[in-house]
């Protein structure tokens, strides 16, 4: 296996170039020139000329081509095994990665069919108040929830949920009544499998429930990137 | 009987498409676009272009695409968000934002349903097409436009409207503002381009009005028929 950077002190990274330590895949093609210092953009059938083991955190945006992750299903999990931490938005209908829970259709007619609740705890999730996610409006401007009972859209963040989940995963977010698992987390090997069954965790950015931050900051520390510290 | 190709990139949104038992009953052929090889279309005699190709797949396979049109008899229905524009002679296309909250605030974006008597609309309902776009289009001459975006009095009154992302969201003045088309005179295949995504949306379990437009532009495809040629326009003369 190739050596791979180990966590540094502040000082020390302030030193450094910055390289990005996470992955995302995109289902288009790309040139470099979104990357940011914590982000490498890339084109998921890239996926082949891509040295996996140089990232601490992989976000799969959820329209991938799942047919051809699916070929890959050895690798990513190889490399999640080996510490990565993998986060995977959207409709989970191929197995590409080990232990890999199956999808199901929910069927919805009112708010209250979507309505999230917390279920378990996860860095990513922890302190978030799920009202904020519930609603999506495009109407600018900061509204109150009770303004966005009346002019918001709820669905954005989940419409379906997953069954066959493995024996140690961790529900962290229920949709409907029957709090059916929506955001799920599972350890496999020495890295970890994040799933959020709606639209794309990172595009979650408003104060009080900046998803994008949170997630970023916990695939960041993924141990893979701490194995030769 | 007539044969469908979908055509697609493995996107979670193709593949519950794919699985769709009211899919599977229309007799659809799971055709992979970044394994498409000339010649691969032959044979079928409706094709479905499923929205949101990976767009270098889309470029790739524009050729094939537009082979398929030259055949008499055949149909084609482009989905939305494929850079028809680039790609499609005689056609080109303007982003517009989208305005997913209209529906809550009875918004009058301005779409309307137009050339209604055509022939085609008996294919078409109000609901099939009346949720959200992604751009506007202009095309050929020979195509006719059956819903579009118009300038509305009252928008002239108040800001420029914009979706989340910053971009306008209605009709472009001067423009033909085009959502959705039907065309038998430029090639010898009957078309249909919209600039709705009905199967991202049906396949992501989130819009009806999606379901009825990809449902009822299947259902058309199986009028296809590569042996006999009656387009709708030649049935409306």
């Amino acid at each position: 296996m190739k050596p791979r950077p180990c966590l540094l002190g502040a000082d020390q990274e302030a030193a450094l170039p910055s390289m990005p330590s996470i992955l995302h895949l995109v289902q288009r093609p790309t040139t470099g020139g979104e990357d940011t210092p914590r982000l490498a953009v890339r084109d998921v059938y890239d996926l082949d000329r891509i040295d996996l083991d140089a990232y601490a955190g992989l976000v799969l945006a959820s329209g991938c081509d799942q047919r051809f992750l699916r070929r890959h299903r050895q690798h990513l999990s190889d490399w999640v095994r080996s510490g990565g931490r993998l986060l995977f938005s959207g409709h989970a209908l191929e197995p590409f990665v080990d232990g890999l829970p199956k999808h199901r259709k929910l069927e919805f007619h009112a708010t209250s069919d979507l309505w999230l609740t917390e279920q378990g705890s996860h860095p990513i999730w922890d302190g978030v108040d799920r009202r904020e996610l519930l609603y999506r409006t495009g109407v600018p401007g900061p509204h109150t929830f009770e303004d966005l009972q009346r002019l918001g859209v709820a669905g954005f963040y989940a419409r379906s949920y997953l069954v066959d989940l493995p024996q140690d995963a961790v529900v962290i977010t229920g949709i409907g009544p029957g709090h059916l698992p929506v955001d799920v987390s599972y350890p496999l090997g020495a890295g970890e499998v994040i799933l959020h069954t709606g639209n794309d965790l990172i595009s979650y950015t408003q104060p009080g429930a900046d998803l994008a931050e949170r997630a970023l900051a916990h695939l960041e520390l993924a141990p893979i990137l701490a194995e030769v510290a | 009987m007539s044969r469908i190709a979908f055509l697609h990139t493995g996107s979670s949104s193709h593949l519950a498409d794919l699985r769709d038992p009211a899919v599977r009953a229309m007799d659809v052929t799971d055709v992979y676009a970044p394994e498409l090889h000339e010649g691969d279309l032959d044979g079928f005699d409706g094709l479905f272009v499923a929205a949101r190709l990976h767009p270098a797949v889309m470029t790739h396979i524009a050729p094939s695409v537009v082979d398929f049109l030259r055949a008499p008899g055949a149909r084609a229905y482009i989905d939305g968000e494929n850079s028809v524009g680039d790609w499609l002679p005689g056609t080109s296309e303007t982003r517009r934002g989208t305005n997913f909250w209209a529906w809550r605030l009875r918004e009058d974006v301005g779409r309307r349903s137009v050339n209604t008597d055509h022939p085609f609309w008996k294919h078409l309902a109000d609901d099939a097409v009346h949720w959200h776009y992604h751009g506007v289009l202009t095309h050929p001459s020979s195509a006719v436009p059956l819903v579009r975006l118009e300038e509305l009095p009252e928008h002239a009154r108040d800001a420029v409207a914009v979706d989340p992302w910053q971009i306008p969201y209605r009709a472009i003045p001067g423009h033909a503002n085009t959502l959705l088309y039907y065309d038998a005179g430029t090639f010898p295949a009957e078309l249909v381009v919209s600039t709705m995504d009905s199967s991202y949306h049906h396949g992501a379990g989130f819009m009806p009005g999606a379901t009825q437009l990809m449902y009822r532009m299947l259902h058309w495809l199986r009028g296809a028929n590569t042996r006999c040629s009656t387009p709708d326009s030649a049935m409306a003369a």
